[in-house]
């Protein structure tokens, strides 16, 4: 029987064999400690330490029997309705200590379903709704993936608490209810309608296989319709939401009975302005039960500090229901009031806050300069608003959040990059939030950096510094890159470089496009930056390029499933471009059915689901009278085709040109014969084990040890070696160029995005082994520029060399995780080259780079005795986690990271 | 021109110089220092290492493939290495078929221009302060090759680094340092007799070559100690350490602190470790060390916290 080469290398005392450039320590490195968070924010974090995510009926309940009380009402409008009594009905909860309140329900931390996009997914496994969406293929993704057990999600039933979508835990008593309001929904959810029509697209057969075999990971209409985008905070921070009512009712007079000279939509303008003031009421309504809340408890409440703190609270929520926000205390609650109600509005994972430094800063300058507050004030709230943005929690398939997301919702924060005219725009309030998401540790929200050359070296060292705590934020972006593509994809829209500028990201890592806009207080104007998009990261989502090279070498049959999923292409395939060229052909029919049949479910959300209040915040739905569905935003160009696994395609591509068509030491049959054998290994779900490392041998299964080693030893991306390089060069090219062949629901070309997310976990799951070496089950690398976990071997340089072999402005982004020992970057010096490592990779063209600061012997600790690592945050790709919150595969994975120690 | 072997090449290096570096470690060194982490380095010469733990037993691809009969079937069926004939071996058939890469050749050839493809690629990502730093085995045991790439090294605007025992004929160590702008020399034991026993090499010319390199000196130059245990970390040592140092105008020393990273290396070439139960020194007993060079003005950095 063989032991796992880890157990043996553990027993003999040597080390793991995946670091880089020198051996770490003997002795477990610490990373370094950043300062302490402020007691309150403290006590807060704890809270939510020992909150499960639990889930609410509150809000499906009164959206339902609104909706259910107005069959005939304009759909915009029976929605907006919907929405006001939802959030009007909200049960407001303020715990002690708490500065900044509200939250997404009554519980500290959790969600609510929204049947109204789908409602299949979370019913009981037997029952026949969930039979019927494990029929088309859109469940199979739930199949695959997994939750981290620990932490705060519950997977499994306990007590009198049922588990849901495996992460939430809902009352029993609650259960019938939310069933009877889902049953509500059923043929008219986006997921139901969408299915209708969508069959209707030739090749819809091959979509549905496609999920099924987990080409693809999911539907996009949905699963989680928006975000990966850039909220704006703009119009109620200029004209509160009184004001944004009275220029609504104003703009309803000008354009009822108006056409406008657009005979097609003209005329919904009156219905939208309508909506959007139903929704402001709602939102209005839901405000002021939280001040009447704070009173309440203001009035219970015995201890003097914490009863002013209460009538702070009522008079800060009593002021901005209705107005503009004064200080920065009333600027940094009705910002995050906004956020709640955008991801209340529709199942939403990545609505990034955005550059909100930069939005904050007037309320911070004017307040420290009048001595209306300090900077440790300021920290404070910061703090409580890392806290507030941990708590949210996103409802949707156990595929989409466990599989995909890891629990997390990316709250992007940007930080950094440049203004209007081109000046550095980092200032002293990103300085504090970056000191606070040190002091403060949390998941949410993550940071990134907007890496110019022109930012000053201080900012940039404060950055770096702050990624050595551990977080792994904030990611360092290249602005100049996230420019030029801006500039090059919404060229078409309108987008000036001024513009190009107010840049941040969306979600984990989608380069957004945002406007400025100007913000006058107390008579000072500033230019304030914020999201002018529609959601990224929708239309065609993450689909498995090493799984569309199986279907190549087996002429279109899944060979975990053995089913068809593309039609046999009965080429021979006796040359590499020949197997190249079927691997572009299979790849291009899944986008062709899959941007079909989600341009189908996303235009059924924009008629029955569009966002309402999330569109009138975004430029310019307010001047046009359009939401969403009617393009009312200034940039609409924003659906793309996500790619998972492109090196782990890259090599297997590399191994089959050396092996079978340059060197012919073994033939394409024997190479499918040791691949379908796993070359002679047991699978992973057997072994137990997502990571290479782990994975056993199988009584006798040496027969493939020779090609199984030529497939290891054939050259691997990440060594600066022309010969994978090139491979990469050819499909990037081809991929993101391709990609404008096809058109969004709003006539608008898509383009590519290569983020990983946790995908590469569950589709790394549903794929045999590959010509590369991988074992089947095994993960793929993660990221899209990250090497194959120990096959980077020339070191960080020659690593960042094969990354940069192409143009990373043709994509909306490329994610490159690594994984650092902390004794690599310890002290000063050590902050200053971990800052020219990145300086150095972005100014070679990378897009994107972020550390996991992390000795791998403290991970393995971590999985042995979960319950002591509570808090122990990592980076996944594109998003810090708590480590206990992520499921196994993804574990592995990220303690298999190829670890650099400088010596 | 002629190639240069090595056995090693990393980048992002940030202990041995200024900056981010790239490290070339040259094979072949005049001392054979008991404790050296890096024993693949010692002979100019490319050295076969065989890692027990990669090695699926019973196959014997090594075996059959081995032309000199010095692989025999041991215990577990784990390959036995006749060393004797594998450390004259020039051919390595046995690492060729491996295909577990339990067997693997440790140095390889590279000419100059091989080299500045490597380093020319790594500037892009070294900052405004890094470079490359050229150390081993003892770089100056190949000298020519050496100096044929520092100069290309100057002539593409490159900082130089040098980490060397300075044990070479008079005359190479001052023919490179002209050509280098940081050196780490080593100062291994200040007694010859215990020099010798320790290294198997008197410390005579080495302390000359030191003090001639002192008096040219342009660019930075700091004195190495490596500190092992119950060898060198006598007070009596380090003082004498001191005032050799004092003497020749030299105000900068790094003592680096025992650490155990290179057993698994011996063990990979078939070599005893004697190191196996030495605990490395703990951080009050150097910092008490570095106490020792205050009087004398010499600024001491313990392990990595030489200040670039």
């Amino acid at each position: 029987m063989s032991k796992k080469l880890s157990q043996v290398l553990e027993e003999s005392g040597l080390s793991l064999g995946l670091q880089a450039c020198g051996s770490a320590p003997e002795k477990i490195t610490e990373r370094e400690s950043a300062g302490r968070p402020f007691p309150r924010a403290a006590r807060l974090r704890d809270l939510y330490y020992n909150c499960y995510s639990s889930a609410s009926n509150e809000f499906p309940y009164w959206y339902t029997r609104k909706y259910a009380e107005h069959p005939g009402e304009i759909p915009v409008v029976r929605r907006a309705m919907a929405l006001r009594e939802a959030f009007s009905h909200l049960t407001p909860v303020i715990y002690p200590g708490e500065l900044i309140v509200m939250g997404k329900a009554n519980y500290y931390r959790g969600s609510f379903p929204m049947p109204w996009l789908s409602e299949g997914y979370y019913m009981a496994k037997e029952d026949e709704l969930y039979k019927a969406a494990l029929e088309r293929g859109s469940a199979s993704a739930d199949e695959v993936s997994k939750f981290g057990s620990g932490g705060g999600n519950v997977t499994k039933n306990f007590g009198n608490v049922i588990s849901i979508a495996g992460k939430f835990g809902i009352r029993q008593e609650e259960v019938p209810a939310l069933l009877k309001v889902a049953r509500e929904w059923v043929g008219k959810s986006v997921d139901d309608l969408g299915h209708k029509y969508e069959q209707m697209v030739p090749g819809y057969d091959i979509k549905e296989e496609i999920m099924k075999s987990v080409v693809c990971m999911f539907d996009s209409g949905y699963t989680l319709p928006q975000g990966r985008e850039v909220i704006n905070y703009y119009y109620p921070l200029q004209y509160g939401f009184q004001g944004l009512m009275d220029m609504a009712a104003g703009k309803k007079a000008e354009v009822a009975g108006n056409a406008g000279g657009d005979g097609v939509s003209g005329m919904n303008r009156l219905y939208n302005y309508e909506a959007v003031i139903l929704v402001l009421e709602g939102i209005k309504a839901w405000i002021l039960n939280y001040a009447r809340e704070a009173r309440r408890l203001e009035k219970m409440e015995a201890d003097p500090v914490q009863k002013k703190e209460y009538k702070e609270i009522a008079e800060c929520l009593e002021w901005i229901a209705v107005n503009p926000p004064r200080t920065f205390r009333e600027a940094i609650q009705i910002c995050w009031t906004m956020h709640v109600a955008v991801v209340n509005e529709d199942a939403i994972s990545g609505m990034s806050p955005g550059r909100l430094g930069q939005v904050l800063f007037p309320y911070f300058e004017q307040d420290i300069e009048a001595g209306r507050t300090t900077e440790d004030e300021v920290i404070e709230l910061l703090e409580c608003q890392r806290v507030k943005f941990t708590c949210l929690d996103c409802f949707a398939s156990m595929g989409v959040v466990g599989g995909v997301l890891s629990g997390n919702t990316f709250n992007n924060l940007s930080l950094g990059g440049l203004t209007k005219d081109g000046e550095p725009a980092c200032n002293r309030l990103e300085e504090l939030i970056l000191e606070a998401g040190a002091n403060c540790v949390t998941t949410q929200p993550t940071l990134s950096l907007l890496y110019d050359d022109k930012l000053p070296e201080s900012f940039l060292l404060k950055a770096a510094q702050c990624v050595k705590t551990g977080t792994g934020y904030p990611a360092f972006i290249n602005n100049r890159n996230a420019i030029e593509f801006l500039l090059k994809h919404y060229g078409d829209e309108g987008m000036t470089l001024e513009e190009a500028r107010a840049i941040a990201i969306g979600g984990c890592l989608e380069t957004s496009p945002c406007s400025w806009l100007p913000l006058d207080l107390n008579g000072k104007r500033y230019w304030v930056p914020g999201g002018s998009g529609q959601p990224t990261s929708v239309g065609v989502h993450f689909i498995s390029l090493p799984k569309v090279l199986e279907l190549t070498l087996f002429d279109g049959v899944d060979q975990r499933t053995k089913t068809r999923v593309f039609p046999a292409h009965g080429r021979k395939l006796e040359t590499y471009e020949e197997l190249f060229a079927q691997v572009k052909e299979y790849f291009a029919k899944a986008v062709e059915v899959l941007a079909l049949t989600n341009n189908i479910q996303h235009d059924i959300w924009r008629k029955n689901n569009m966002a309402v209040f999330n569109s009138m915040l975004k430029p310019d739905c307010l001047d046009k009278g359009h939401l969403i569905n009617e393009m009312g935003y200034r940039y609409n160009a924003t659906h793309n085709v996500e790619s998972c696994g492109t090196i782990n395609l890259v090599n297997s591509l590399a191994a089959l040109k050396k092996i079978v068509y340059d060197e012919k030491t073994a033939s394409l049959s024997e190479i499918r014969e040791a691949l379908l054998a796993n070359f002679g290994f047991k699978t992973a779900a057997e072994v137990g084990s997502y990571s290479m490392e782990d994975q056993e041998k199988k009584e006798g299964g040496d027969e493939f040890d020779r090609i199984h080693f030529q497939c290891l030893t054939a050259p691997k991306y990440g060594n600066d070696e022309p010969f994978a390089d090139a491979i990469l060069k050819e499909w990037e090219d081809w991929f993101c160029a391709m990609c404008y062949g096809y058109e969004s629901l709003n006539a608008k070309p898509y383009y590519a995005c290569q983020i990983s997310v946790s995908t590469h976990a569950p589709m790394g799951a549903a794929t045999i082994a590959t010509p590369d070496g991988r074992l089947a089950g095994t993960t793929f690398a993660d990221a899209s520029m990250s090497a194959y976990p120990g096959t980077d071997r020339n070191g960080t340089y020659a690593l960042f060399a094969s990354a940069t072999c192409w143009d990373h402005s043709k994509s909306q982004n490329s994610q490159l995780n690594l994984k650092i020992h902390p004794s690599a970057i310890k002290g000063m010096s050590g902050t200053k080259k971990l800052l020219e490592l990145s300086r150095a990779y972005m100014r070679k063209g990378g897009f994107h780079i972020q550390y996991n600061v992390v000795d791998s012997r403290v991970l393995k600790e971590a999985q042995k005795v979960p319950e002591k690592y509570r808090d122990l945050l990592v980076r996944v790709a594109g998003f810090t986690q708590y480590w206990v919150e992520i499921g196994k595969p993804i574990q592995d994975e990220v303690i298999a990271r190829t670890e650099y120690e400088g010596v | 021109m002629e190639k240069g072997l090595i056995f090693d090449i990393q980048g992002y290096s940030v202990h041995d110089g200024p900056g981010c570096r790239t490290l070339v470690f040259l094979s072949g060194c005049p001392l054979d220092c008991f404790w050296c982490s890096n024993p693949e380095g010692k002979r100019l010469k490319r050295q076969m290492m065989f890692r027990r733990t990669k090695c699926v037993p019973k196959n014997y691809h090594c075996r059959k493939a081995c032309p000199h009969t010095a692989i025999q079937a041991g215990d577990n069926g784990v390959p036995v290495f006749d060393r004797a004939i594998c450390d004259k071996c020039e051919t390595f058939e046995c690492a060729e078929a491996c295909m577990k890469e339990a067997v693997k050749i440790a140095g390889r050839e590279i000419s100059v221009d091989e080299l500045m493809r490597v380093l020319r690629r790594d500037q892009s990502y070294w900052g405004e302060d890094g470079g490359v730093t050229f150390t081993g085995g003892e770089p100056l045991l190949q000298k020519e090759f050496l100096i044929n790439a520092l100069k290309k090294c100057r002539e593409n605007y490159m900082h130089t680094a040098l980490e060397t025992c300075a044990c070479v004929p008079p005359g190479t160590l001052l023919e490179v340092q002209k050509l280098t702008d940081f050196m780490f020399i080593d100062i291994k034991h200040m007694d010859t007799a215990k020099h010798k026993e320790g290294t198997g090499a008197g410390n005579e010319l080495i302390l000359k070559n030191i003090a001639a390199a002192a008096a040219k000196r342009e660019g930075r130059l700091v004195i190495r100690v490596p500190l092992i245990p119950g060898f060198n970390d006598s007070e009596e040592n380090l003082e004498a350490t001191a005032v050799f140092m004092k003497k020749n105008g030299l105000d900068e020393i790094n003592i680096l602190s025992f650490h155990r990273m290179g057993a698994s290396k011996y063990e990979q070439m078939g070599k005893a470790y004697k190191f196996a139960a030495l605990e490395p020194p703990l951080a009050e007993a150097m910092a008490r060390i570095a106490r020792i060079f205050e009087p004398f003005g010499i600024k001491c950095h313990i392990d990595s916290q030489t200040p670039f």
